[in-house]
């Protein structure tokens, strides 16, 4: 049953969202079970927190304004696996922009990560299972070397839609029938 | 950023153009269904015996810090060292040795970050120089007692350890001048019980004598620990303390050989909270229901008894040697009342822990006639009905149980502190495991000890303080998940604190 992120949560972004100086509007998540997504937008930043319970694809919609078109757009997040399950890797995507620099993923625990991204499409697998926590970008601001990833080719007024998605471990055959399924329904909405 | 995935793998991933899965595999972890060890799914026998680990076998696997392979995991798993004996601390101290029992005292969110802290046990014992008490030369460390007894101090204490977003971050010593402090216990308000494991009735030059409980505060920089004993939970040769959340009582353990039971303690306070056990309280012992001072030495499996509690009058009455049924013991002061009163015998009982309403509880107790390697005991609070849940008669099956922990999920985990010697030592016993207690009460090897280094090897990764040679055979101690299980926290006694994480997922737990 899908849901959509709780009202606190709304309250708190919309709070940190409120003066009109602050343009980039996070504006709702939806995911899957107790899998929570918890926004920290800025002006020309999209970040968020989001604690993975389950493997289901969480998507996270955005508003970008005019003042953050002032400056590339940056992107950091950090993604907590929950699921009581290994993680193979993420993708993340985006139905309007593209992923224009990609900068740091930093796996908390340990273990390498081969990161790519082709248009709105961005992949991260790892060399072994990850168990824990990752962190996209510069999230936590303390990480020595952390660079954020940034985001180009939006227009003031978009509306964007990211969408993670966690790949269990010993789940590849389910990945390629369901990332096929999400790579055509993003195309179907950029077609859109 | 290195690729390393295997070629076949990395095509098809590729080749999927997208990554995501749609498949549900349940909740978050703390949701899961509970899985405790202790069923009604425990098969009568005499005793237990070993089954294959649903995580598969061990192998040296290499530490994520050192890059040492200290301990055997299976396939999957991997962890990070901290905290070893002779490193620096945050607060320029000398880490300490004699790494014991560990719990974690809190778990937050800070800004972005998740923190844990836990407080360790260092289980030393005296020295004739005051410079080895911990926190000797830092003002601020709270110490118990900085006397002289005999021609030594008490020199044993505790260090918080700081984990946050998967690493270690940080240690410092937070207590000190106690003696010998074991098992150990977390409270469900952000501290740890550190309980001296001492029957004896000498005062120091500074009045004070030992045996007793010490709470020590999460973070000892807001709040310096109390160091007064809290009296009223007994002086004993005390091992592990657990709080039943629903209630507020605690239950103790004792490690004096065949001159002890589970205790519990009502504290007068029960809404809890720092000190709060200071209050006060009432200390009682377990008795079987009929039996006066019953001998539950040697139960066989999934034997069960009903059970009650005894008063103890004075939890700080001295000890003395106790004429017992099972012979002339020597026995601490609360023992002795509480056996007056008919409390029942165990070998020697070490780690305790309360989960879903049962306090699981290990006598580690090893002899060879009659053949005994170790106990685990499930007391359901519910019915107070005693369960005999793992039976050991040989140290292949468990040797010498000593702490205990039980995963968020359910799983019993029991780590070892046995030796060479005892029944079922061959093949020869070379090193101490982390153990898991099935559903069925039998028994699987989760991790081996593997830490056999020379000083070279140690001096070559900068652990100039830590101790060269075979230690395969010492003991596991403080193990602890963290609350949403996805990392268990543990420690080589030598004097090594890990962090181990992977596939819980795939057994118990």
């Amino acid at each position: 049953m899908n849901k959509h992120i709780s009202i606190a949560v709304l309250a708190a972004a919309a709070a940190l969202c409120s003066s009109p100086a602050l343009a980039l509007t996070f504006e709702g998540a939806t995911t899957q079970g107790a899998t929570v997504a918890t926004p920290y937008v800025g002006n020309s930043l999209i970040s968020f927190d989001l604690d993975f319970a389950n493997a289901v694809p969480a998507t996270l919609e955005f508003r970008i304004d005019e003042e953050d078109l002032l400056q590339p757009i940056a992107f950091n997040a950090i993604l907590r696996n929950y699921t009581g399950r290994g993680i193979e890797g993420y993708a993340l995507s985006i139905d309007k922009g593209r992923f224009e620099t990609v900068g740091t993923v930093v796996r908390q625990f340990a273990g390498s990560t081969q990161v790519s991204a082709n248009a709105g499409l961005a992949t991260m697998y790892f060399n072994t299972p990850e168990f824990l926590d990752i962190e996209i970008g510069n999230a936590l601001g303390t990480t020595l070397g952390a660079v954020n990833w940034t985001l180009a080719g939006l227009q003031a007024g978009d509306r964007i839609s990211l969408t993670v998605s966690a790949v269990p471990e010993a789940s590849t055959v389910a990945l390629l029938l369901a990332g096929l399924l999400v790579a055509g329904r993003v195309q179907r909405r950029r077609q859109g | 950023m290195s690729d390393s995935l295997d070629l076949s793998r990395r095509h098809l991933l590729k080749g999927s153009s997208a990554a995501a899965v749609v498949a549900a595999f349940g909740g978050p972890v703390a949701a899961m269904a509970t899985r405790v060890a202790e069923a009604a799914q425990c098969t009568a026998a005499g005793a237990s015996s070993t089954v294959d680990s649903p995580y598969g076998v061990t192998s040296p696997v290499a530490d994520q810090t050192t890059g040492l392979p200290l301990i055997e995991l299976p396939a999957g798993f991997s962890y990070k060292s901290h905290g070893w004996r002779g490193d620096i601390m945050s607060d320029g101290l000398i880490t300490p040795g004699a790494h014991d029992g560990m719990g974690v005292v809190r778990s937050r969110r800070v800004g972005r970050s998740e923190e844990i802290i836990l407080v360790r046990n260092h289980e030393l014992s005296t020295s004739s120089n005051a410079a080895n008490i911990i926190g000797a030369s830092r003002s601020n460390v709270a110490k118990y007692d900085t006397g002289l007894t005999g021609a030594n101090y008490q020199v044993g204490g505790n260090t918080n350890l700081i984990w946050r977003d998967g690493n270690w971050v940080g240690s410092y010593a937070s207590f000190g001048g106690i003696y010998r402090p074991c098992a150990g216990g977390s409270s469900t308000w952000g501290s740890w019980l550190s309980n001296e494991e001492l029957r004896s009735n000498s005062v120091s030059s500074t009045g004070k004598k030992h045996g007793y409980i010490f709470e020590i505060p999460a973070d000892t920089s807001l709040t310096a620990a109390n160091v007064n004993p809290i009296v009223a939970m007994g002086r004993f040769a005390h091992e592990a303390s657990a709080i039943d959340p629903s209630t507020g009582y605690w239950y103790l353990t004792e490690d004096q050989g065949n001159a002890n039971t589970l205790y519990r303690f009502r504290p007068q306070n029960i809404q809890g909270g720092l000190n709060s056990l200071h209050a006060g309280g009432t200390l009682q012992g377990l008795k079987v229901k009929n039996t006066a001072n019953a001998d539950l030495r040697n139960p066989s499996l999934c034997q069960e008894f009903d059970v009650e509690w005894v008063d103890i009058a004075n939890p700080d009455l001295d000890g003395a040697t106790l004429s017992s049924v099972v012979g002339n013991v020597s026995a601490s002061g609360p023992y002795i009342q509480a056996y007056a009163n008919g409390a029942a015998i165990f070998g020697a009982t070490e780690g305790c822990w309360v989960a879903n309403g049962v306090v699981f509880f290990t006598d580690k107790q090893v002899t060879t006639n009659p053949a005994r390697a170790g106990r685990i005991w499930a007391l359901h609070l519910s019915t107070m009905v005693l369960k005999a849940i793992f039976v050991s008669n040989s140290l292949q099956v468990g040797n010498s149980p000593d702490n205990l922990t039980v995963s968020p999920r359910g799983g019993v985990l029991f780590c070892e502190d046995g030796g060479t010697s005892g029944p079922g030592n061959t093949p020869a016993i070379v090193s101490q495991h982390l153990k898991v207690v099935t559903p069925a009460g039998a028994s699987y090897v989760f991790a081996k000890h593997n830490y056999n280094f020379t000083r070279a090897q140690l001096d070559a990764v900068g652990k100039l303080g830590a101790t060269a040679g075979d230690q395969r055979n010492s003991e596991w101690a403080g193990a602890v998940f963290s609350p949403d299980g996805r990392v268990l926290f543990v420690n080589l006694y030598t004097g090594v604190t890990l962090a181990i994480t992977g596939p819980w997922q795939n057994g118990t737990l």
